[in-house]
């Protein structure tokens, strides 16, 4: 399903057609992906006149455990005159994110860019290597620095070697920071959440704010318009009732609702007006392990259906 | 000074003690990673030290 990308780390396989069992979800859907390895509907043709509306974001955006049909750039589509581009694909960061709508909005003249991520997955720009793939990423000293994928990398043996030495670091950097992500049985163990542990996360807060920046202005630079989804996060809805002074399960939602408001930058919040989801009605717009089941696809669609139509 | 033993110890204690995955592939990515860094943080000790003689560091004083 998804193969080496000198530029992203990973990206979808082309002309996959598959029927794949999910047991977390205990059903088997379709994946399809285009021949650029997005995840499209069955319907696209190559020559489609209509506004085009580029969709970023991770598993919740490409459809886990949906057809392709079901998942809500799909819908989107399906009730708007636009073209909607899926370019989501499973475990992306904002910062892959970021590089993905840098290199393609100049051939697919979007008029929206959607970008979704639930608020917990802004972690992911921490890592450097993601589904044992190695990705690129950017390192703070001051200012900025965009580490590209080696051209080694193309070698699946030192790809592999790379992967696994950099998913030790990871792990060791946060031992000293005493944060251990392996023994996590339940949200209220993962730091994110901890209040206490603010400092550590501080940086990557402040990463998340350099790169939502540059995608506002990659946008802005050619006449598009973007809207970020802040969707669901199942450790917070399952908690919604279970309030602390000392673990918040909003807390990276608080965070990025801060930064999106400092730099004027418009956004869904999938929480704001949504007292109907709470801890018991879950299930009605998730699978068990949180991502979006129909449902909630058709949520999140009307959402964005009523914020630009 | 860095404590190149206590380093060394601590990134090897990390990875008998702690890591759950294959030892002989951390104990070589301790050695590593200790190699690769040691260098930086050299230049921070030394910047540390820098630091440690400008008013700015205890502005009370």
């Amino acid at each position: 399903m998804y193969e080496f990308d000198s530029k992203y780390g990973f990206w979808g396989t082309p002309f996959f057609d598959q029927l794949i069992y999910y047991p977390e979800f205990d059903k088997s859907v379709r994946v399809i992906h285009d021949r650029f390895g997005n995840r499209s509907t069955l319907n696209q043709s190559v020559c489609d006149l209509r506004s085009r509306a580029l969709f970023l974001g991770g598993s919740h955006t490409w459809g886990a455990g949906v057809n392709n049909n079901e998942t809500y750039p799909a819908l989107f589509e399906a009730q708007s005159n636009f073209k909607a581009v899926n370019l989501a694909h499973c475990s992306m960061g904002l910062d892959q994110m970021a590089l993905v709508l840098k290199n393609k909005i100049d051939a697919l003249k979007p008029d929206y860019v959607f970008l979704e991520m639930h608020p917990w997955v802004v972690h992911r720009i921490l890592r450097k290597s993601a589904i044992g793939f190695p990705k690129p990423y950017f390192s703070s000293t001051g200012s900025y620095t965009f580490h590209k994928l080696p051209r080694i990398m193309k070698i699946n043996l030192f790809r592999n070697i790379t992967s696994k030495y950099r998913e030790f670091v990871k792990a060791y950097e946060e031992y000293l920071a005493d944060i251990r992500l392996d023994s996590i049985s339940d949200a209220f163990k993962d730091p994110i959440f901890h209040l206490w542990k603010m400092r550590y996360y501080e940086p990557m807060y402040n990463l998340a704010e350099y790169l939502f920046t540059s995608i506002r202005e990659e946008t802005a630079k050619h006449g598009a318009k973007l809207i970020v989804i802040l969707g669901p996060t199942l450790q917070e809805l399952r908690n919604i009732n279970k309030k602390s002074e000392l673990i918040n399960f909003s807390l990276p939602r608080n965070k990025l609702v801060e930064i999106l408001k400092k730099n004027n930058i418009e956004f869904i919040d999938f929480l704001e007006n949504s007292d109907h989801f709470n801890s018991k009605n879950i299930e009605e717009i998730m699978f068990a392990d949180g991502h979006l089941n129909e449902a909630g696809h058709k949520v999140i669609a009307a959402r964005i259906i009523d914020k630009v139509l | 000074m860095i404590n190149v033993k206590k380093e060394l110890f601590e990134i090897y204690k990390y990875n008998f003690t702690v890591n759950k995955k294959s030892k002989l592939l951390g104990f070589i990515f301790a050695t590593f990673y200790f190699l690769f860094t040691l260098k930086s943080k050299m230049q921070k000790e030394t910047s540390n030290l820098r630091g440690h003689v400008s008013d700015d560091v205890y502005p009370l004083f």
